[in-house]
């Protein structure tokens, strides 16, 4: 079996084209990265002086800092650095009050409701809404830059640098078997239709990881040089994509939930590729194949989702897709539940077990259809 | 297992010898076979090139038909955005198309095809200017569509959303093309231009902010690399490919 | 060992590859002989398990092969008539993927490979990309790994293609040294293949089996029907026209054709002892002659 698997990897990366591609890949993402790291230092020791507890006077002094700032902008005055750095400190802060007061309005009505409502998939979710809102913590303030941009990278490119990957690593792996010929080999022999199967899937399974694990430390190491590694104890809702987020989480627990997540969606997109590849006899149908299945999604957000009009079928349509599960992060951006048995189950965790169940459903049906392939002439 | 005897297999082979016929006795069997070669017919090439794509390659007419049919649904029906549409969707006919115009070769057809009337360069080079016409025919339909029933289109954003990104990807792709085997530069090149076209859909201020002058650049030097890519094409740089 | 194939059809659409096959295979050497299309190939792929009949069942001890699975995958060796290799892959490591395959330890595997590689005289480019090889190489060293796991039933597609007259006796040799103690299928259309090392011979023709003899007992039924006739050059048109005509052996000014035929076809015509190409011409003479034949 290790020997079948490292059979199966050497041909995995053997591909020149998983290196060009990735090339390409890390040249587009390298382009405009550049970071004035002096500049950079002195944004952190300005945050540095307000980072902890936000306290009544902190706040304060904040208010303050904003409110002349608002006055001169409104004059038009120039601001010097140490000023606008300072003011939009103020700014972040002022946003972020703001938000944790609508979300305790947002508890207190959820309570009345609650109390109102019979016991009912409704209240449920209601209730859970409240518990999560309730959670959350706000009232500590740092600097989250560094894990903002590792966050970032996430659902910016690192799902598409892992999916393309995946297109064009894994999308050959039995359909060149097939156009190869070598096909009469893998059915005729003792485990060609068995532990070779297994082997071909894991070794899928690991160039995957190891994809992912190429760009999020390149990606990590990027933003360490550029922002440092502080600020990992700053709440989500400090990044501003996730400002309205219901979850209650820290950024360092926010990466590794959502790098956990996009591993586990990555498998099972994974898993679905070498499917289609199974029952694709040539190369560029199980490519194209499975850049559809990915890409469809991803067209269509990208280009319907302009000024935030998306049509409904098409965001019902999106958010089941392996597009989002991989993406990760609109599963976490607002309060989605979808009612199971009288149960509210929150978007993250749905997309986790579908992931899981295409992971065993299709890993399955390949063992079972290489077990009754017959080739064709 | 018992191995043959080399040295007697050598002795009993080289009993049979076969006599080397005359020089006199070959020039006369070719010219004697020479009556039965038939006449070539003379094919014009564009003429072949117009019959080929009719009749072996079916993909070229789909994605065409695909992008237009795409390309407005997402603009009328989905209310998407033109100029991200455009940038995704207008390569794709063409990039799909590359793979079937260097089919041939990646199929090991290329000392067959190197024997007949029109060379691969030829054809590959003619079967790129008809996909690409015709290519930009679907392209400027849905624009003009597009111009006339929605909103107006800016000639500077056509250039950054439309000619630079297409440019670009077929550049590419024509270059990856010559150098590999074509079911992996298309869908690279894809990759490429889809994560480009998010990247640009997520930070568009950016993008808008980039001045037009960079744009002309960029499609300068794509142009001048497309010119390249058509003299290597024609010099049979694309013969040997790595696999 | 014993591997029987019983009422056993291969349809494709409405086309039948295989009609109604049954027969029985003991250890020896086994030559099918056909024409192209004749179902050869077909049969040879249902053996290896690489496609399975529509009808009917394979056997091999009594056993099920479908049901038996890897198990019988394990007894097999099999070289597909149209053999694809990773061109990437030196000769060493391919046969060491393909013993990963079947099952082979890797001592065991280091083993079988150095012996098999001496067998078909590829030692020397062990360690070269197959990518370079030539027709010949290829065919060898897809002997070769049939060969990897000792199968107990080896089935090899059409394997001498590509071979030079050295490399094919070579082969022939190799088969009939194995054969003592297991099953050999071998597929050809060349007969000399298996003139002589063949403990039977099997006659395909559209998917039906015609023959399941041994050499001589086929050749007994020709006998007496095979005639040599020497002619002048300008008569041969004429001799094909009503005749199977075999080999044509020119000696100076005269020819010497090989007719088939029940009856005297001149009567200068002598008979001669029928040999397998004979034979063979008797049931597939359509595919032999490129001009038309009226019989």
């Amino acid at each position: 079996m290790l020997g079948l698997l490292k059979f199966e990897l050497y041909k995995i990366y053997k591909q020149k084209s998983i290196y060009i591609l990735f090339a390409l890949l890390i040249a587009i993402i390298s382009t405009g990265g550049w970071i004035d790291r002096s500049s950079e230092k002195v944004i952190y020791q300005g945050y540095q002086k307000w980072e902890g507890k936000l306290t009544a006077e902190k706040i304060n002094k904040l208010d303050r800092i904003r409110e002349d700032g608002n006055k001169k902008s409104d004059t038009g005055q120039e601001f010097t650095f140490k000023e606008h750095l300072l003011y939009s400190i103020s700014m972040v802060i002022f946003q972020q009050t703001n938000f944790t007061e609508e979300r305790n309005k947002e508890i207190t009505q959820l309570k009345e409701k609650i109390q109102q409502t019979p016991l009912s998939y409704k209240k449920r979710q209601d209730e859970l809404k409240k518990d999560m809102l309730s959670s959350i913590d706000t009232s500590d303030f740092y600097y989250p830059k560094g894990p903002a941009i590792m966050l970032d990278m996430i659902y910016t490119f690192g799902f598409v640098i892992t999916a393309f990957m995946t297109i064009i690593g894994i999308g050959p792996i039995f359909s060149k078997e097939y156009s190869s010929g070598m096909d009469q080999f893998l059915l005729s022999s003792k485990y060609g239709r068995s532990k070779a199967v297994t082997a071909k899937i894991l070794a899928s399974l690991l160039f995957i990881l190891s994809v992912i694990a190429m760009w999020s430390l390149y990606s990590v190491a990027r933003s360490a040089y550029s922002f440092g590694l502080h600020g990992w104890k700053s709440s989500i809702q400090s990044v501003i994509q996730f400002l309205e987020s219901p979850y209650p989480f820290s950024l360092s627990s926010a990466f590794t939930l959502m790098m956990m997540i996009h591993v586990i969606a990555a498998l099972a997109f994974g898993v679905l590729v070498v499917f289609i590849s199974a029952v694709s006899k040539k190369v560029i149908v199980s490519v194209l194949t499975s850049g559809v299945i990915f890409g469809l999604p991803l067209v269509l957000d990208t280009v319907l989702d302009y000024g935030g009009t998306k049509k409904v079928w098409v965001d019902r349509f999106i958010s089941f897709s392996i597009y989002q599960f991989m993406k990760v992060k609109e599963l976490f951006v607002g309060f989605r539940t979808y009612n199971f048995f009288g149960y509210p189950v929150l978007q993250p965790i749905l997309a986790v077990i579908l992931s899981f169940l295409t992971i065993i459903l299709f890993w399955f049906i390949t063992q079972w259809i290489m077990k009754k392939k017959q080739i064709t002439v | 297992m018992i191995k043959p005897n080399d040295q007697e297999l050598e002795e009993w082979l080289n009993e049979f010898t076969i006599e080397y016929p005359s020089e006199e006795k070959i020039e006369q069997t070719i010219a004697m076979l020479h009556h039965y070669v038939p006449k070539k017919k003379k094919v014009h090439l564009f003429r072949q090139v117009y019959k080929e794509l009719l009749g072996v390659s079916r993909v070229f007419w789909m994605t065409n038909l695909i992008y237009l049919a795409a390309g407005i649904g997402f603009i009328f029906i989905g209310g998407g955005n033109p100029y991200i549409t455009l940038f995704l969707l207008a390569p794709l006919p063409v990039l799909i198309s590359l793979i079937d115009v260097f089919r041939g070769r990646d199929e090991g057809m290329i000392e067959l095809e190197l024997s007949f009337k029109h060379s691969p360069s030829q054809l590959i080079l003619s079967k790129l200017a008809t996909i690409g016409l015709f290519n930009l025919v679907c392209n400027v339909l849905l624009i003009a569509v597009i111009h006339i029933f929605t909103e107006h289109i800016l000639l500077s954003s056509l250039l950054k959303y439309w000619v630079v990104p297409y440019m670009v990807s077929i550049s590419l792709c024509l270059f990856l093309s010559i150098k590999f085997r074509a079911v992996f530069a298309a869908p690279i090149s894809i990759a490429i231009l889809f994560s480009l076209g998010m990247a640009i859909s997520q930070m568009a201020q950016v993008y808008e902010a980039v001045p037009t002058g960079m744009f002309l650049f960029l499609f300068m030097a794509a142009l001048f690399v497309l010119g390249l890519e058509v003299k290597m094409i024609y010099k049979g740089a694309y013969h040997e490919f790595s696999d | 060992m014993n591997l029987a194939i019983e009422h056993v059809t291969k349809k494709y659409g409405n086309h039948h590859a295989i009609d109604d096959i049954s027969c029985e295979f003991s250890n020896g050497v086994y030559g099918i002989l056909g024409a192209n299309g004749s179902g050869k190939t077909t049969l040879m792929r249902m053996l290896a398990t690489v496609t399975t009949p529509t009808a009917g069942i394979i056997r091999v001890n009594g056993k099920n092969i479908l049901s038996l699975g890897d198990d019988y995958r394990d007894m097999i060796g099999y070289l597909p008539q149209h053999i694809g290799l990773y061109k990437n892959f030196t000769a060493d490591k391919f046969l060491h993927y393909i013993a990963a395959l079947k099952g082979l330890s890797k001592k065991e595997a280091a083993l079988k490979i150095e012996e098999l590689l001496d067998l078909v005289n590829l030692m020397d480019v062990r360690k070269k990309k197959v990518g370079t090889f030539s027709g010949g190489m290829k065919q060898r060293i897809g002997i070769a790994q049939a060969l990897l796991n000792d199968p107990k039933i080896l089935i090899v597609d059409e394997p001498t293609a590509g071979l030079d007259p050295k490399e094919r006796i070579r082969f022939r040799n190799l088969l009939s040294s194995i054969s003592g103690e297991r099953i050999v299928l071998l597929s050809t259309h060349i007969v000399s293949d298996i003139e002589f090392i063949a403990k039977e011979v099997l006659i395909l023709k559209n998917g039906r089996l015609l023959h399941k003899r041994n050499p001589q007992e086929l050749l007994h039924e020709i006998a007496g029907k095979v005639w040599l006739v020497t002619t002048a050059e300008s008569e041969i048109p004429r001799y094909q026209d009503m005749f199977k005509v075999g080999n044509i052996v020119r000696s100076e000014s005269r020819v010497e054709l090989r007719i088939i035929s029940d009856d005297r076809p001149s009567l200068a015509a002598i008979l001669t002892t029928p040999n397998l190409e004979d034979l063979y011409l008797y049931f597939f003479e359509e595919d032999f002659d490129a001009g038309p034949v009226k019989v």
